[in-house]
């Protein structure tokens, strides 16, 4: 048999199914000599059976969709639905626009409930395997954690102190640079040169208190919000590896 | 071949060949890939990809190749849903399978 014979056959046990539907198949057989080349024909008609093999099987395709009764594997058309129910539950689910009967839903969900079921049973023995791990990691784990934790509360003890201390020194030196240039302005009329000094030097006492004040504002304000950040920042993310490993 | 490729099977891995070439692959490479894997005659692949582009798992287009036309099969993104459902149910499926193989003793 040519590959012309063969088509030719092959349109002529067609003739009765539609016609895109035969449109299509010679267009791929088609193809398919083509693309295999001249000196494949003899070998694609020995791959290929014969025409009648293949009209049956695009035939029998066509019954497919349209019942429920059969099915295609490796080695061609089956009769029967028994393999169909093993198909997985989804392909249902996407051929909506056909009206199905109510048996496949059951089907669908007889499929899905053995899962969640061995979700279930997984569940006590995982949170066992993790009592034991924490058991097992406490004397290593525990010290590490305390450690760490000590740390970061000295840290924030620390710079809570420097800022009081900062606080302490620029009250001090605001309270003291005003007594002493109103000693000095005081002193003005008694002795005028020690007065003068005095108020310059109170002046001077106060403009250092006044920068020593507004170091102790920028402190509060970003300095002590910035350490807080790091210190939540670092406890997040050990907080979120924990979660990740349990 | 010793085991069958059911339906599902079969839907799967001509999905899973038509899907590795972003622009698509014509009837006659995907029958060359399968054949290297399964043992299938032609008269079933080709109602099997009519089926998946009927359902529009695949989608065609034509393309001038050689001064004639070449026939394209390229996968859609409801064949890509699909696929990676199969892909799932397969690993789930194999995975016990070769567990139940592990540490079979021969006598």
């Amino acid at each position: 048999m040519t590959r012309t014979e063969f088509m030719q056959e092959l349109k002529r046990l067609l003739s009765d199914i539609p016609e895109e539907e035969k449109r299509e198949a010679i267009e791929f057989y088609d193809n398919y000599f083509e693309e295999a080349g001249k000196d494949e024909e003899e070998n694609v008609i020995k791959e290929l059976g014969s025409p009648a093999e293949i009209a049956e099987s695009i035939k029998k395709s066509l019954e497919y969709g349209s019942k429920d009764t059969g099915y295609f594997a490796e080695d061609g058309y089956h009769e029967g639905y028994k393999e169909k129910a093993n198909l997985p539950s989804f392909e249902r689910r996407f051929t909506e626009d056909r009206n199905r009967e109510n048996s496949s839903n059951e089907t669908f969900r007889e499929n899905r409930f053995p899962k969640e079921e061995k979700k279930q049973k997984k569940g006590p023995a995982n949170i066992l395997l993790v009592i034991i791990l924490v058991l097992f990691a406490l004397p290593v784990g525990l010290p590490i954690v305390i450690t760490l934790v000590s740390l970061l509360a000295a840290a924030v003890v620390t710079v809570a102190a420097i800022w009081i201390a900062f606080v302490a020194v620029s009250v001090s030196l605001l309270i003291v640079g005003v007594v002493i240039a109103i000693v000095g302005v005081l002193n003005l009329s008694v002795t005028p040169a020690v007065g003068l000094s005095l108020a310059g030097g109170g002046l001077i006492v106060l403009g250092v208190g006044i920068l020593f004040t507004i170091a102790t504002v920028w402190i509060a304000g970003k300095a002590l919000p910035a350490v807080i950040g790091w210190v939540k920042q670092i406890f997040g993310r050990i907080f979120r590896r924990r979660r990740a490993y349990a | 071949m010793v085991f069958n490729t059911g339906a599902a099977l079969l839907d799967a891995i001509v999905l899973g060949i038509v899907s590795k070439d972003r622009e698509g692959t014509y009837g006659y490479k995907i029958t060359q890939d399968i054949r290297q894997v399964i043992d299938i005659s032609e008269s079933t692949l080709y109602p099997v990809l009519r089926r998946l582009q009927k359902e529009d798992c695949l989608e065609v287009y034509d393309l001038a190749f050689d001064g004639r036309n070449r026939r394209y099969y390229k996968i859609t993104d409801k064949g890509k849903a699909q696929l990676r459902l199969y892909i799932k149910e397969w690993k789930n499926y194999s995975e016990k399978i070769n567990n139940i193989f592990v540490g079979v003793e021969f006598l």
